[in-house]
């Protein structure tokens, strides 16, 4: 069985000025899957993650060539309408980022700037969103207190809420648990797992152990290329590249 | 990571010394029945306890590497190996004590039967004992693809142990339960056989990272 793909990326290459930082990249991104980026630090991981919301556009001199598509659609073609995107294809950062306002605010804020207004129907949005992020249990009788007097692991499952609030897609977690203890890792990896049912996450680790755990695709980056992309078990059992096999098994350099 | 190396090194010398001392314990049960060397019976009676100890040693070092280096790749397949191969180990030693127990039964009980296909099962045994040990200790698994055929020497030798044994309970009813112990120990010496090609198996995988099964036409028999 294959699976259905969202992103199909092929030949993708990308410059930070005149310095290249993705070389011929290719892998895709299954739906209702969770997909893993693994590599060393600098090899590009986050650089490809951002690529796929085009929140590169945003870094001075950066240019990309090459093929990355959302159902087919070419996402870098002129015309692509790259709020739309963003709202197909939310981002969770390392560092859990809350709005400085309330915890309800957090999550209608990106409803309201998309024009719901009905109170109703954002007080459900909240409700939904934050049981689907399991924190509601933890914040439904606080959810006018500051986002901030929660703690780190909460404040990560308010901002993957908040971006549920939108109903995305696709999620890209960049590293969103390097900033936790183990818990509230557990947490978010259990998170991760329970959201693969209606939506399709990419998530860059520096953990192995996290990819290896949670995902369903697992694919190698080494300075900027992508050494190799394979289901998890594959990549975690009998990995096809010397290069991988060396990483993952802590041979590396 | 040096420590997780230094430690699956000293893990394949343990696994290694206790892969020769059943295949020694193997070799010398058979021989102590052949012989009626009760002494020799003796010594592998006692010598389960230490395959017994290092089954509990490998097994808790194998669990320990697990915890602390989370091993993946060819790293994760050598320690889930090496707690297969020691069960395998184990039983391979506790066949070779069954039939050192039969040695002792037997000899105040002697028989007529003559238990040359006993001896040679014992050589087909031996050897592929010591082939799965030399194999996953050098990581070579070339010499593994005889395995099936040296599987079903096992099995056809059985057989005419058992035919045998029956043609002599029938002229001489009186040792019947002397004879039932020979069909005894050719199983034990085919479930060795069975066991060797498990270990064949498992050291394919963690050499290869594909898992074959050794096949025996006349499995089950
Ligand atoms: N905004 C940027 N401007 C210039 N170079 C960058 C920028 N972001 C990342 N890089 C460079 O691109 C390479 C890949 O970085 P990054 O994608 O952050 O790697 P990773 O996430 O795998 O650690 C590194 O050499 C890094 O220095
Ligand atoms: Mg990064």
């Amino acid at each position: 069985m294959t699976d259905t793909n969202v992103m199909d990326i092929e030949g993708f290459n990308l410059w930070y000025g005149d310095k290249q930082a993705l070389f011929d990249v290719a892998m895709n991104v299954r739906k209702n899957k969770i997909t893993a980026l693994i590599g060393p630090s600098g090899c590009g991981k986050s650089t490809l993650l951002r690529c796929m919301n085009r929140m590169n556009d945003i870094v001075d001199g950066c240019r990309v060539q090459g093929k990355m598509t959302y159902h087919g659609q070419d996402i870098y073609e002129r015309g692509t309408d790259v709020m739309a995107l963003r709202k197909r294809i939310g981002m969770i950062f390392q560092k859990p980022n809350p709005f400085p306002m309330s915890v309800r605010d957090n999550i209608t804020y990106g409803p309201k700037i998309h024009g719901i207004t009905k109170q109703s129907e954002l007080d459900e949005i909240v409700e939904r969103s934050l049981k689907q992020a399991v924190l509601w249990d933890e914040v439904h009788d606080r959810l006018d207190q500051s986002a901030l007097s929660l703690s780190g692991g909460q404040q990560q499952r308010l901002c993957i809420a908040r971006t549920l609030s939108i109903n995305p897609e696709v999620i890209l977690m960049d590293e969103p648990t390097s900033a936790l203890d183990p818990i509230a890792t557990a947490k978010i990896e259990d998170l991760a797992v329970e959201l693969e049912k209606d939506y399709t996450v990419v998530i860059v680790t520096h953990n192995m152990q996290q990819a290896a755990r949670i995902s369903d695709y697992t694919g190698f980056m080494y300075i900027g290329r992508m050494i190799e992309f394979d289901r998890t078990e594959r990549i975690f059992s009998k990995p096809s590249d010397e290069l991988t096999e060396r990483y993952i098994t802590g041979r590396f350099g | 990571m040096k420590r997780l190396a230094a430690d699956m090194k000293e893990m394949t010398s343990s696994i290694t010394e206790m892969g020769e001392l059943v295949a020694d314990m193997l070799e010398r049960s058979v021989n102590s029945l052949v012989n009626s060397d009760i002494q020799s019976a003796e010594g592998v009676i006692k010598d389960y306890d230490r395959v017994a100890h290092l089954e509990a040693l490998i097994e808790d070092e194998a669990l320990r590497i697990l915890i602390l280096y989370q091993p993946m790749a060819s790293d994760m397949r050598f320690t889930a190996t090496a707690l297969k191969l020691i069960t395998y180990l184990e039983r391979i030693g506790k066949y070779s004590k069954n039939i050192a127990k039969a040695a002792v039964y037997l000899r105040e009980r002697p028989t007529t039967y003559r238990m040359i296909d006993v001896y040679a099962m014992c050589d087909v045994a031996v050897e592929m004992v010591r082939g799965v040990i030399s194999a996953f200790e050098n990581r070579n698994i070339k010499d593994l693809e005889r395995y099936a055929e040296m599987d079903d020497k096992l099995d056809h030798y059985r057989i005419s142990v058992i035919e045998d044994n029956v043609k002599h309970m029938r002229i001489d009813p009186t040792s019947i339960e002397a004879y039932t112990y020979y069909i005894s120990v050719a199983k034990y010496l085919e479930r060795v056989g069975d066991n060797a090609c498990k270990i064949a198996e498992k050291v394919i995988y963690m050499v290869s990272g594909k898992r074959i099964e050794i096949d025996s036409a006349v499995r089950g028999l």
